[in-house]
């Protein structure tokens, strides 16, 4: 508990700083591309005429036909908002465990009277709980802002969709943390986590495109599609329990490595 | 309880093609101030990493308190105050901030310690960490090893950064540790620094144990540094005396140095047949003593 809290005020900048940029960013986009996407018939936005006839929408996890419902225009920011999510994520899961090396705290850490299981749940609970923050800061504000400048939406289709953003950054950040704890030595934080993500997100997108429902298993960002939980009034189970067994198997790993390991020392 | 607070069992570390220690095997008693000392890079370091349970031996086992290093460095480190050769502490908290962490992370109220352990060693509590010198950054640790009334401080490299009075306040406060009970397991590579507080002393050369000796025994060991200034040559083999160790001599030929342990009526003897400038005999340094351990 005494790292636990240490590591949450030591973060609470760098969380409080995404959760604040996310939610505000989201409350401003959503009135400016409602005005813009939504106002007229679909079918007169030069804008779709010029996006439809090809895989943009359909890259992002959005049909042409969803993207003209209630909540198709924030599915389709919210797919862009859990690209920064997933960065966001994957960025504190690695660097919870590298600045210890980077800092060369290992030392003072490590020879306290707590076992590296206190250490690394510490670790992991503090990234669980960023995760979440930004994750509801983002669904709050959302909210506010959809129920400010667009009413009429369904309230469970709205949670799972920006529940959507917390599940990734959350897969992300365990796969950060497994990561962080292999390559403690890791000195490229933001860009690690910015390759990995955009690669997901790119393998995402292909994965949509070719439709190809085994590539979609590769990349997180796949499982949750706006779309789809439109369609079906929840996330598809296949991919739900592979985000789970990824989100364990990435967990137990990191915490077998930590236990493991011996502590990397920065000369 | 054990009357050993640190035992080592044929402790290895392999680091592949890297030097590590290989096979260490010595004991240290309770109440004991032990040092532990050889040149940069012997694997001083690598051993008291070891022991606190942060690196995991290759083969052999350590065990402080009567507890395993690696099963149970948590339980250990609950009675051992810890100072790292690395002074890196947490940029962004401020002194006293960090030792209440370290409080907190015992579980125990240090503030009457630790405010006289910060006053005795002039240490500023409301300075950020990382506007302290290195120095300053080696007090905070001194502190945060001792406030907590360990029963055992292990420490690596103890004095380096630190002035000479504040060297002398920190020996003061180790004695008075060790008065207390507490046993006290220090590493360094400066000799004098362990000839003034150590009971006794282990010599590590290339991750090797080379011996382990008490400093009396070292002192007594009859050891005699002789500095020799003669008016000619000194003649070839001219001290080729069994007891001679460490000989050197000037480019002319006409001044020596050498460490000598045997009946001093000989060499004395040898120093009569020369005609001499001057002559020096000295206690040698521990330094001195052990150059041939070096070597």
């Amino acid at each position: 508990m005494v790292i636990f809290k240490y590591e949450m005020r030591n973060h609470r900048k760098y969380i409080l700083g995404w959760a604040i940029s996310l939610a505000v960013c989201i409350f401003l986009m959503i009135p400016v591309y409602y005005g813009l996407l939504g106002g007229a018939e679909s079918t007169a936005n030069p804008l779709y005429d010029m996006l439809g006839e090809t895989d943009f929408f359909q890259s992002i996890g959005v049909s042409m036909e969803y993207l003209t419902a209630p909540l198709g225009i924030y599915s389709f920011l919210a797919s862009f908002f859990m690209l920064a999510a997933g960065i966001f994520g994957m960025n504190f899961g690695i660097s919870i465990h590298t600045k210890e090396f980077s800092g060369k705290t290992s030392e003072y850490l490590f020879t306290k009277p707590h076992t590296r299981k206190e250490i690394f749940c510490a670790k992991a609970i503090t990234v669980l709980c960023g995760s979440v923050i930004v994750g509801l800061a983002f669904m709050l504000t959302s909210f506010l802002s959809l129920s400010l400048f667009h009413t009429g939406f369904d309230l469970g289709e709205f949670i799972l969709i920006s529940n959507s953003l917390l599940l990734v950054s959350l897969l992300l950040a365990a796969l950060g943390v497994l990561i962080g704890v292999i390559f403690s030595n890791n000195r490229s934080l933001l860009l690690t986590a910015g390759l990995v993500v955009f690669s997901e997100y790119c393998i995402s997108s292909f994965s949509r495109i070719v439709g190809d429902k085994v590539i979609r298993f590769l990349s997180p960002y796949s499982y949750f599609s706006a779309a789809d939980i439109s369609h079906t009034g929840f996330y598809e189970w296949d991919y739900l329990v592979c985000y789970f067994i990824l989100l364990i198997m990435f967990l137990l790993i990191a915490y077998n490595v930590f236990l493991r390991k011996d502590v990397q020392f920065r000369s | 309880m054990s009357k050993q607070a640190i035992v080592l069992n044929g402790l290895t570390k392999n680091y592949g093609k890297h030097r590590g220690i290989n096979d260490l095997s010595f004991s240290v008693n309770m109440g004991e101030i032990f040092g532990f000392i050889g040149p940069n890079g012997a694997g001083k370091s690598t051993t008291i990493r070891t022991l606190m349970g942060l690196i995991r031996p290759t083969s052999g086992n350590a065990s402080i308190l009567g507890h395993d290093c690696q099963t149970q460095a948590s339980i250990i480190a609950k009675d051992v105050g810890y100072l790292p050769s690395e002074d890196s502490y947490y940029e962004n908290m401020k002194v006293c901030e960090l030792l209440q962490y370290t409080a907190d992370l015992y579980g125990m109220n240090c503030q009457t310690r630790l405010h006289e352990l910060a006053e005795r060693l002039n240490l500023d509590l409301s300075r950020r960490i990382s506007d302290l010198s290195l120095g300053n950054r080696k007090k905070v640790g001194i502190v945060s090893a001792l406030m907590v009334s360990p029963k055992l401080v292990i420490m690596d490299e103890p004095t380096s950064g630190l002035d000479p009075l504040i060297q002398q306040a920190f020996y003061e406060i180790l004695k008075e540790e060790n008065g207390h009970g507490t046993t006290i397991f220090l590493s360094s590579h400066v000799l004098s620094e362990v000839q003034k507080l150590c009971d006794r002393v282990a010599i590590l050369k290339n991750g090797k144990l080379i011996g382990i000796q008490s400093i009396k025994e070292l002192r007594e060991s009859g050891y005699k540094k002789i500095s020799v200034f003669s008016k000619v040559e000194i003649p070839n083999g001219f001290f080729n005396l069994c007891g001679i160790a460490n000989y050197s001599e000037s480019k002319d030929k006409t001044c020596a140095d050498f460490m000598y342990n045997g009946d001093i009526t000989t060499v004395m003897d040898k120093l009569h047949a020369l005609p001499l400038t001057d002559v020096f005999l000295e206690e040698p340094s521990l330094e001195e003593i052990f150059l041939h351990y070096y070597e």
